[in-house]
């Protein structure tokens, strides 16, 4: 009997040693190494995203953290994302540009050029749709894109995570942030993180949205405000239009249609024939050959050359375009402007010199000085 | 010895019954809670009688024109349904975006009061003080969140009730079009609908379709052609007047045809 209860008791013993290590092997796999036990700082998203913009829709399962943002920081500034290290994201992405680049098709990796014109980065948190074609619809998947092409970063995601697993600080920060030795997932959130939390809404244009706060423009500034929120509507005799309808594209606080089809992704009457498909291409459908994104017209001064292939060098062709070129038989030319009955808005030279002084308002100097979004690298 | 052995097996055997209850735990399907005393309303966009959903069919007919949409959308309020003996019952907080281009027409309602209804009702548009509040302080998937939706002026003027956009044939020899485009805007467009229909609210999710049948916004009472009056964006008096009559026809779009 006692024979039997040792065994019994053995048996037992294993079972309750099972259970044990049952529970053990979870916490293990959570565990890359011992620093996962540092619980990173979280970030209040009312400090970030002011009252005046709203509260975004912000990923539920990334978080912002002190840690998350400050490596998603290091990321964007670090060329090791790059095949050769030579091109990092803000190597076209250039803070004091609003995040674009001065020149019309960006330099990327063994000096190929991008295929269009780099975006401005702010207030991506209020976006659902990036790139000129709209093609990706969060940050996390737009982080892979430019990494890998061969004419931006021309990188490969294993030797990617390879060298970040070699650098010191990133075994740190991506442990700190997330618990675990860098990887690319962790990779992509951090980058999200830093991206969610740039924001502009300290320009002139802002302060004085939604328009009840007048004495802050002058009177070119405020007719130009009239002009782009006012319809357009021609005289009959005169063929005069006391608006341009701007707006219904580019409306709104972030001055950016966010609805796709509200203007959000749309022809703006550039070409008759399209070389560049933009949206129509990633959906397959010939009836959105030629639509392309409407970007923000935020920081607009400062984001030159203009258009998804950088074809207008300054504010006043890209005026003269809206005002005097548009092409009208331009296939999927967009609703709002094909309403316009084929008739150009032909602008007097006042009225452009009011808009465009009107634009130069919606200059964010504190978006392209702000420390926190600036080269963590630089002393 | 044989109290130790009796302590050890008593702990043993509590030990591999937690073990084994802690197994079973991970095996157990999740709990689902099933819905009672519901409503879906599927709102369904058609066009000539053909569906509007999955964006394969937006093309029609009216009047001898040819017309395609690339862009319909409404924004309403005061959602609620209809009481046999006349009152009403507030679908959430009453407010929703119906985008037939983009196939946000499905919206469920549960925990609805058992009861003979005899229609749904709804308010096209918002009532003064919410059309000229603050459109960013509603959270950021909320119908009135102005950068969800896109309907809003950015300016004074408020939010677009309705949007209406698109293009029309200039002729039958050509493959050129025209774009029409309607927007809905201030306070006097608000347009009440009532649409009636028998049915009753019982321990399950019934679902009530309801027809949207676009061409007949240019239809009756008041006919309209595109080649006419192809804009209209609720500013100057012709654009009011142009409006005001495209939503007097609106009243024939929605019918609900079934609550099952």
């Amino acid at each position: 009997m006692k024979r039997v209860g040792l065994k019994i008791a053995c048996a037992s013993l294993f079972a309750v040693v099972l259970f044990f290590a049952s529970c053990k092997k979870e916490d293990e796999n959570a565990k890359h190494n011992p620093t996962s036990t540092y619980v990173p700082k979280n970030i209040d998203p009312f400090s970030i995203f002011p009252a005046e913009l709203g509260m975004p829709s912000l990923p539920s399962d990334n978080l912002l953290t002190v840690e998350g943002v400050y490596l998603g920081r290091m990321l964007f500034y670090d060329p090791i994302l790059s095949y050769d290290s030579s091109i990092s994201c803000a190597s076209c992405h250039k803070q004091e540009f609003a995040f674009s680049d001065p020149v019309a098709l960006s330099s990327g990796a063994f000096g190929l050029k991008a295929q269009r014109n780099t975006p401005s980065l702010f207030n991506m948190a209020y976006s659902k749709h990036f790139f000129w074609d709209g093609r990706i619809n969060n940050l996390r998947d737009l982080v892979f894109e430019p990494i890998q092409a061969h004419n931006e970063m021309a990188m490969t995601l294993p030797k990617l995570e390879g060298k970040l697993r070699n650098v010191t600080r990133y075994i740190d920060y991506f442990n700190k942030a997330f618990g675990h030795a860098p990887n690319l997932v962790d990779m992509s959130k951090a980058i999200e993180q830093f991206m969610l939390t740039i924001v502009s809404n300290g320009s002139r244009f802002n302060r004085f949205f939604p328009g009840d706060s007048i004495q802050l423009f002058n009177m070119s500034e405020l007719r130009g405000a009239q002009l782009f929120n006012g319809l357009v509507n021609f005289n009959p005799v005169t063929k005069f239009t006391p608006g341009a309808d701007c707006f219904h594209c580019h409306g709104g606080e972030l001055v950016q249609q966010q609805n796709i089809n509200m203007g959000g992704l749309s022809n703006n009457g550039l070409d008759e024939v399209f070389t560049d498909l933009g949206y129509g291409g990633i959906v397959n459908d010939p009836k959105k050959y030629g639509i392309f994104k409407a970007p923000s017209l935020l920081n607009i001064a400062l984001t030159a050359p203009y258009m998804h292939d950088g074809r207008f060098k300054t504010l006043d062709e890209v005026i003269e375009h809206y005002s005097d070129k548009m092409k009208f038989n331009s296939p999927n030319i967009h609703t709002l402007i094909s309403s316009h009955g084929g008739i150009q808005l032909n602008l007097t030279a006042e009225q452009k010199a009011n808009l465009k002084a009107y634009l130069m308002t919606m200059t964010d100097n504190k978006l392209i000085t702000n420390p926190a979004y600036g080269n963590p690298f630089k002393k | 010895m044989d109290k130790v052995l009796k302590s050890v097996l008593f702990f043993s055997v509590i030990a591999i019954v937690a073990f084994l209850v802690s197994c079973e735990t991970e095996k157990k399907p999740p709990v689902t809670t099933i819905p009672s005393n519901g409503v879906v309303l599927n709102f369904v966009g058609l066009i000539n009688g053909d569906n509007m959903a999955g964006n394969t069919k937006m093309a029609g007919k009216f009047g001898g024109e040819l017309f395609s949409v690339t862009n319909w959308s409404i924004l309403v309020s005061h959602l609620a349904l209809v009481k046999e003996n006349g009152d009403t019952v507030q679908l959430g907080d009453g407010y929703q975006w119906v985008n037939f281009t983009d196939g946000r027409t499905s919206f469920q309602y549960l925990n609805i009061p058992e009861g003979d209804y005899k229609g749904i009702s709804f308010m096209l548009g918002l009532d003064s003080l919410i059309n000229h509040g603050d459109p960013n302080k509603w959270p950021a998937n909320h119908p009135l969140n102005a950068f969800t939706t896109g309907l809003h002026w950015g300016w004074s003027g408020g939010y677009i009730f309705q949007a209406l956009d698109g293009n029309y044939a200039k002729d039958s020899i050509t493959s050129s079009t025209n774009g029409f485009s309607f927007h809905a805007a201030t306070d006097q467009m608000k347009t009440m609908f009532n649409l009636p229909f028998n049915y009753t609210i019982d321990k399950t999710v019934k679902t009530a379709t309801i027809e949207c049948a676009l061409e007949k916004m240019f239809a009756s009472p008041n006919p309209i052609l595109l080649k006419n009056t192809a804009v209209s964006h609720s500013e100057s008096p012709a654009e009011i007047i142009l409006m005001k009559a495209i939503l007097e026809n609106a009243q024939n779009v929605y019918k609900i045809v079934k609550v099952q």
